[in-house]
């Protein structure tokens, strides 16, 4: 199975060239074309509890859509949202990835929800991430282009901003400044990450944006 | 010669044209951001090559403004005009040879050099059903340039043999090629349910020979996940 990211950052988007038998999965309407050797099912990633779980809390689709090429084959995937793709192959290490930001992973991935702290729930990215252990592809999207930071010491981050991160770093999440900061900064809450490893951030975030629109709406 | 040439590839594009020796070239109106003062325009509903006010009418039905604007030189010297879309996205210009028909769907059409006419066509029960790429096509024919833009980046795909594109991805195509709405996956009633089930629905399966260009990104799912988010119309 061969990824290909084309059209980095603004409008990227991946291809999946399959050869017969192989497969992977991806997001609920992902799939933007396709060869006619690739059929679809519905697959629940680890059952259907933890799909469940996934969807009400970790802000992904319940059913992931499962490609598989009967002949050799493409599949190209994309993000509702323009912006940028990341490729991460796994092999045995581990990646925490915040809701939305999967787009496709191969078979080999594991994903887990888990909990990241009350704090986390106000922050508006949902209270949950996903982890993602195994190894495999792992394929990531953003609004927004995804930058790469390498931690060696300390960062602080806004938590909208954060798509990823290696579980080597430790994070705390707190309040910008004060409580007085907090709400009238709009910065809202920060991770301050410690250690050594990687992060990834989207440059825009959804929310933000649509946040922006509401005072232009009629009614 | 006409000269087209695009600037900016990603999400904003727009289209420079030179226009030489009398010639003329036709858009939607309000696509127009710059032009040289030499430049004459004409807009009106009913242009030679655009057809009467139920042309314009069914222009509408396509996602394509009513009025149409043609734009020439006042004086004989060459005149330069820029063109833009209203979404972000790519531009393209690409050459129809005369020898086949190109279909344009929702909205993508741009614009076009004067050899080339435009009619709508109804996208047929099928398609209007699936959806995505709105119920009329705009049909160009004859020889020339025609402009297209696109939510996100163009890809062109050589289709030689059988094709599926997501529906609302499509930008345009060639009539060389026959293009029928089903479902993602599988067929009937099953394939329907799993299609629905994956989020996919509907696609436009493409076959024969012939070229077809696609979006990376669907302006009406970008649309749906900004939807929720924003206070109910009232």
């Amino acid at each position: 199975m061969e990824i290909t990211i084309d059209g980095n950052p603004d409008s990227a988007e991946a291809r999946f060239s399959l050869h017969t038998g192989e497969m992977f999965l991806a997001e609920s309407g992902a799939m933007t074309r396709m060869s006619p050797s690739i059929t679809i099912q519905p697959r629940l990633l680890g059952g259907f509890l933890k799909s469940l779980i996934r969807k009400f809390f970790g802000g992904e689709s319940l059913v992931m859509g499962q490609y598989t090429a009967q002949q050799d084959g493409d599949v190209v995937v994309a993000n509702t949202t323009p912006g940028s793709i990341v490729h991460r192959k796994l092999q045995g290490e581990k990646l925490v990835i915040t809701a939305g930001a999967l787009l496709a992973c191969s078979e080999g991935i594991d994903i887990r929800t888990r909990t990241h702290g009350f704090r986390q729930i106000f922050s508006g990215k949902g209270a949950f991430v996903l982890e993602c252990s195994g190894s495999g592809d792992l394929v990531l999207a953003s609004f927004g282009s995804i930058i790469e930071k390498k931690i060696d010491g300390q960062l602080t981050v806004d938590t909208g901003h954060v798509v990823a991160w290696e579980p080597t770093l430790d994070y705390k999440i707190r309040g910008m400044g004060s409580i007085k900061s907090t709400l009238l900064s709009g910065e809202g809450l920060v991770m301050d990450f410690t250690g050594s490893g990687t992060i990834w951030l989207q440059t825009r975030h959804l929310q933000g944006f649509t946040h922006w629109l509401i005072p232009f709406c009629r009614g | 010669m006409m000269e087209i040439t695009i600037k900016d590839t990603g999400l904003f594009g727009h289209a420079d044209i030179t226009l030489n020796d009398g010639e003329t070239f036709m858009s939607e109106s309000g696509a127009l951001f710059k032009m040289s003062s030499n430049t004459r325009l004409d807009t009106s509903s009913r242009k030679r090559k655009g057809g009467g006010f139920l042309k314009a009418a069914k222009r509408l039905l396509a996602g394509e403004n009513f009025f149409l604007t043609e734009y020439g030189s006042k004086d004989g010297q060459p005149i330069h005009l820029s063109l833009a879309p209203v979404l972000p996205g790519d531009c393209m210009s690409f050459d129809a040879d005369g020898a086949s028909r190109w279909y344009c769907t929702g909205g993508s059409w741009l614009g076009c050099s004067s050899g080339v006419s435009i009619d709508t066509e109804f996208a047929g029960m099928g398609k209007a059903i699936a959806g995505g790429e709105g119920l009329f096509y705009i049909v160009c024919s004859g020889t020339g340039k025609i402009l297209v833009s696109a939510f996100g980046r163009i890809h062109k795909v050589d289709v030689d043999g059988d094709f599926n594109v997501d529906s609302g991805h499509v930008v345009a195509y060639q009539d060389s090629l026959t293009v029928a709405a089903g479902v993602a996956t599988g067929s009937g009633v099953s394939g329907f349910f799993t299609s629905s089930l994956v989020g996919e629905g509907f696609v436009m399966k493409f076959s024969g020979k012939g070229t077809v260009y696609v979006q990376s990104h669907a302006p009406n799912q970008f649309g749906r996940s900004v939807g929720p988010t924003l206070p109910p119309r009232s």
